[in-house]
């Protein structure tokens, strides 16, 4: 095995809880999840001699980003931006799983918008600055900051801590910051 | 929100890590050479086809209401008439199931034609034939009041209803999209993205619940999020955009309301490239609110409104 191999499984190796955790958050099943962070690491070693000096991870979480995106635009002239054409997607496709066989998380990111759903992972999963995510994604910084806003406001029922029930006290309540949907400054 | 972010880190990231196994490991490998090694005639391919897609769509007036059967066309010539469509030659690259499906289109079905070097387009099958049901299920949810936005939609010939098109196209299509879908080969995966596509009618908005909808006739409908109507707390409500940024034209949408209740004038939405685009104006779907269209690339990164009527 070359030199360049054994980087490269080196990088798969660490990369790949990862990129598959991120995938499964972005689609929802498993399995295609698998063949996103797959298809992900395959064209990252076909550019390695390119990119293994850079930013590999980076690179393959690029790539994986856009290969989620180019799942959603698979034969429609346009691709949906609400979480109702996903689920009509996958419920259509041959590897849907059920609700039930998902994460809670994942069940919940379910209800977000594709956009939203995609900057949630990026910003909170990968820990990506908000400008870097605005970067990667092409789009204004207060537009991530924005849809993320309204990512967390649909997401805060959901994520609501479940109280003790060795305590007498009740858990003090979500700050509610406002509806943050139909608002943007510019 | 530090708490609601807190919780939603530790879900996102609780999971059982699974290894990477090593007979995955050398399947990445192997299909990663073959990708370098073919790379170079792929991205031919693919490069076409994106240019085609981006290059689709024309942008034309506000139409109506409700869902009318499209305007028969301008006759179009078969291949026989014109075997090279406009002038635009088939790829040599293209798979050969897909290069023979495609010529067989060219020279059967009247009205097709080559629109780039990988793919081909389909007129809207209920031109030939009106009685024809739409593709599909036909607008999943044709909520209340509709408008027309002017922007063609496409859709590959499976999603349409059964006799839109010759079986044989239909399956012929088919089997090269479950071919592609299955192959793990991404370059195939674009290429049943649209290489054969059919013209399903153009977008339109609905509004239902307080929040729009965006209808494509494929049975698929998209939530356009601006929001709660009801709870308007600023001059512009949200921009929407119907395709990821950065991927090409996309359907820009603004909604704009205002709190005094004046009217928009005019709207100029500014691309990411910094072009900036006249769009369409409609303040009759939504009291209150001004919508504001336009093709644009990259997403809306800004937009102008001047005050008036339109």
């Amino acid at each position: 095995m070359s030199d360049k191999d054994a980087d490269f499984d080196e990088f798969a190796a660490g990369a790949w809880p990862r990129l598959r955790r991120s995938a499964y958050l972005l689609c929802g099943d498993a399995h295609l999840a698998e063949d996103l962070a797959q298809t992900a690491l395959v064209r990252t070693y076909a550019a390695w001699g390119r990119v293994r000096r850079a930013d590999a991870h980076a690179y393959a979480r690029r790539t994986l980003v856009n290969l989620n995106i180019d799942r959603h635009r698979r034969r429609l002239g346009v691709t949906e931006v609400g979480g109702d054409a996903l689920l009509g997607a996958e419920a259509a496709g041959p590897a849907a799983d059920t609700v039930a066989d998902r994460d809670e998380v994942v069940r919940l990111l379910a209800d977000l918008s594709v956009k939203e759903r995609r900057i949630v992972v990026m910003r909170h999963y990968y820990d990506l600055p908000e400008a870097q995510v605005a970067a990667e994604l092409g789009v204004a910084r207060g537009t991530v900051r924005s849809t993320l806003s309204r990512a967390l406001a649909k997401l805060r029922d959901g994520l609501a801590p479940a109280p003790d029930p060795l305590s007498d006290t009740v858990p003090d309540p979500v700050p509610d910051s406002g509806r943050t949907t139909g608002r943007t400054t510019r | 929100m530090t708490d609601l972010v807190e919780r939603l880190e530790r879900e996102l990231h609780a999971d059982s890590p699974t290894p990477l196994e090593p007979r995955r490991l050398a399947d990445i490998r192997r299909a990663g050479r073959r990708r370098r090694t073919g790379h170079r005639l792929a991205v031919t391919g693919a490069s076409a086809l994106a240019v085609a897609v981006l290059v689709g769509g024309p942008f034309l007036v506000l139409g109506g209401e409700g869902t009318p059967v499209p305007a028969p066309a301008a006759p179009s010539p078969t291949a026989a008439e014109d075997p090279d469509g406009d002038g635009v030659q088939a790829s040599p690259d293209l798979p050969e199931d897909l290069a023979a499906l495609q010529e067989r289109i060219l020279a059967e079905v009247p009205g097709a034609v080559r629109t780039s070097p990988t793919q081909v387009d389909l007129p809207d099958p209920r031109v030939a034939n009106p009685d024809l049901e739409p593709p599909a299920t036909g607008y999943s949810e044709e909520a209340g009041r509709s408008i027309g936005l002017g922007v063609a939609n496409h859709s590959t010939p499976d999603t349409f209803a059964p006799g839109a098109f010759p079986d044989w196209l239909v399956q012929g299509w088919r089997d090269f999209a479950d071919r592609a879908e299955t192959s793990g080969d991404p370059d195939l995966t674009a290429l049943a993205d649209g290489a054969v596509r059919a013209e399903a009618g153009e977008l339109r908005l609905a509004s239902s619940g307080g929040s729009l909808l965006l209808l494509e006739r494929d049975g698929l409908s998209t939530r356009v999020d601006v929001g709660d109507l009801a709870d308007l707390s600023g001059r512009v409500l949200d921009t929407s955009s119907a395709e990821p940024p950065g991927r090409g034209p996309a359907l820009g949408l603004v909604a704009i309301a205002t709190r005094d209740g004046s009217s928009v004038g005019s709207v100029t939405l500014v691309d990411g490239s910094g072009a900036r685009v006249e769009a369409n104006l409609d303040d009759t779907l939504l009291p209150g609110v001004t919508l504001a269209w336009a093709e644009v690339r990259g997403g809306v990164e800004s937009f102008e409104f001047a005050a008036g009527s339109y």
